[in-house]
């Protein structure tokens, strides 16, 4: 158990040296401080009054650049190893497929978690200075979306040994970007419809991850009070179980590629 | 440890040229498979959403113009949304307009005892600002004022901009002059909105005092509105039988009874249900 957590450990960290070696991060980065500027162009020509507007807006350009980070990210860990036959040597080592997904997937979701609190930190010391700061659902904001990075990685990687890196990182944004959308869809048309229908939208629902719920953008923008531990730990409990279900569907599929 | 799952052979060596072409092949039907799922859904959502009845709209689209009126009119869209987000703290409601004359909107959130998610649909009114979640949160409505400036700017022919972001400044009296400067800019904009000149009477009237000045503009409601008789709208003929009201309340508080009753009559013609005139003829044309 030791070698293989130690494999996990080493597979990590080379992941993690070659994303700050490819420079993803930066570009995510540079596009946040250009969407601040422009938001700080807003206040200088006089509305200071858009102060929800602002904070809402500040948290989307969050959302997005830590999403579609967190997306890229994940969707060229593989792909891109096999293309190019660095992963030849690693599995020649005695290291499981499991092993090196797992480790992938971790340095994934660090990374990921590195660029959100950078972007989420940002944020939250930019919109401070201007006397528009957060209250304290904002940490809870963090954390949530932290885990729905999880099940994202998860996700995207599964996804990423199925298709093309293309129609990966296609598949994940929409799936991603557009769950509040699907799923409110399936909410409001479910009264509407026949029986039948009403039965499969009902299984697709609960079949579906639901990442809006790990979504607590409009709460921290309208400044709501902060939710309960309970509610906390059972969404940490939903977005753990989502992320080892599609981990153990990627294991499963990269253990039988022939590569 | 050399694990079962990872072979050298398997990995590296062998090219398998014959197989791989076909698993190519393969590997693209899938994707296409896979896209073409997820944009079939697309419609079977929108025709979902269409049956519920929500598909409507908010605000009006133009009907000709170009790309940058276009742009205008969504970017007006966009900031209306807004408006609605701010005042309800980000609990999200629906257009249902034609259901009821005064009722346009209605939670998007379900009510838990129609809610087939259970625990799932408990969670997100945890989650999300819902109007049956555990908090009831309101914001000031001072906080949608920029979004107000912003909106008529953005679409200056948007008539419940002005009307609506007048309320707001005018709430129970306190920004009078500002909410009367608001209106005037959108009859500047809109000269034939009956509902613009209804309520600058209404304001001039109520809130400004100004009998000479309401006359002016409640008159004028009702001359458009009697051009446009034929076509008005639900909104349109509120204004309409509020500009009788309006115009014999102020006749018979400035001391005109006479012709309070005769603006009462005038209207009974065109509302013969209507209490507030009835009342004014009862009474004389007396307070």
């Amino acid at each position: 158990m030791r070698t293989r957590l130690n494999h996990i450990r080493v597979i990590t960290a080379a992941a993690l040296r070659e994303s700050v070696r490819r420079k993803d991060l930066y570009v995510a980065l540079l596009l946040a401080a250009f969407a601040m500027g422009v938001e700080l162009a807003f206040i200088r020509i006089g509305l200071p009054g858009l102060t929800t507007l602002l904070r809402d807006m500040t948290l989307t350009v969050v959302n997005i650049l830590a999403t579609m980070g967190c997306i890229i990210l994940a969707a060229r860990q593989l792909p891109e190893e096999i293309s190019r036959r660095t992963l030849y040597p690693l599995l020649a080592r005695p290291i499981r497929r499991t092993d090196v997904l797992l480790g992938k997937f971790l340095a994934v979701w660090l990374l990921s978690g590195l660029l959100l609190g950078a972007l989420a930190g940002g944020a939250w010391l930019y919109l401070r200075t201007l006397g528009m700061g957060y209250g304290p659902i904002f940490w809870q904001y963090v954390l949530l979306r932290l885990l729905s990075f999880g099940v994202i990685s998860a996700l995207v990687m599964t996804l990423s040994l199925l298709t093309t890196p293309g129609a990966t990182i296609l598949l994940g944004a929409m799936l991603t970007l557009g769950a509040t959308f699907f799923a409110q869809s399936i909410v409001l048309g479910y009264p509407a419809s026949g029986r039948g229908l009403q039965f499969v939208l009902q299984w697709i629902y609960y079949a579906a991850p639901h990442l809006d719920l790990l979504d607590l953008s409009r709460k921290t923008a309208y400044n709501w009070p902060p939710l309960s531990a309970g509610v906390i730990l059972t969404l940490a409990g939903y977005a753990l179980a989502y992320a080892g279900v599609f981990l153990a569907w990627g294991a499963a599929r990269f253990r039988k590629m022939a590569i | 440890m050399v694990s079962q799952d990872v072979s050298l052979a398997e990995a590296g060596a062998s090219p398998r040229p014959s197989g791989r072409a076909g698993a190519l092949r393969w590997r693209r039907v899938r994707e296409t498979a896979y896209l073409a799922a997820l944009l079939a859904a697309l419609p079977l959502l929108g025709a979902l959403l269409e049956g519920a009845g929500l598909g409507a709209s908010t605000t009006p689209a133009t009907e000709s113009g170009g790309l940058g009126e276009h742009l205008r009119v969504l970017t007006g869209q966009f900031l209306w949304l807004r408006i609605h987000d701010t005042m309800h703290a980000g609990v999200r409601y629906l257009s249902t307009e034609g259901e009821h004359d005064h009722d346009h909107e209605r939670a998007a959130a379900v009510a838990p005892k129609d809610d087939f998610r259970g625990w799932l649909g408990d969670l997100e009114r945890q989650v999300q600002p819902s109007a049956y979640g555990p908090h009831q949160y309101a914001k000031d409505p001072d906080e949608t004022l920029p979004f107000y400036w912003l909106l008529v700017r953005a679409n200056p022919h948007f008539v419940p901009g002005y009307l609506s972001g007048a309320t707001t400044l005018c709430r129970t009296g306190k920004r009078v002059p500002e909410a009367i400067a608001f209106l005037q800019e959108g009859a500047r904009q809109n000269p034939d909105s009956i509902q613009i000149q209804m309520m600058l009477g209404h304001y001039q009237l109520y809130y400004a005092h100004r009998y000479d000045l309401s006359q002016l503009h409640l008159r004028r409601a009702l001359r458009l509105a009697a051009r446009q008789a034929d076509s008005l709208n639900a909104d349109e003929r509120d204004a309409y039988r509020n500009a009788f009201r309006w115009l014999a309340l102020g006749h018979s508080k400035y001391g005109h009874p006479q012709a309070a009753v005769a603006v009462a009559e005038r209207g009974r013609r065109v509302f013969p249900d209507d209490g507030v005139l009835q009342r004014v003829l009862e009474r004389g044309g007396t307070l």
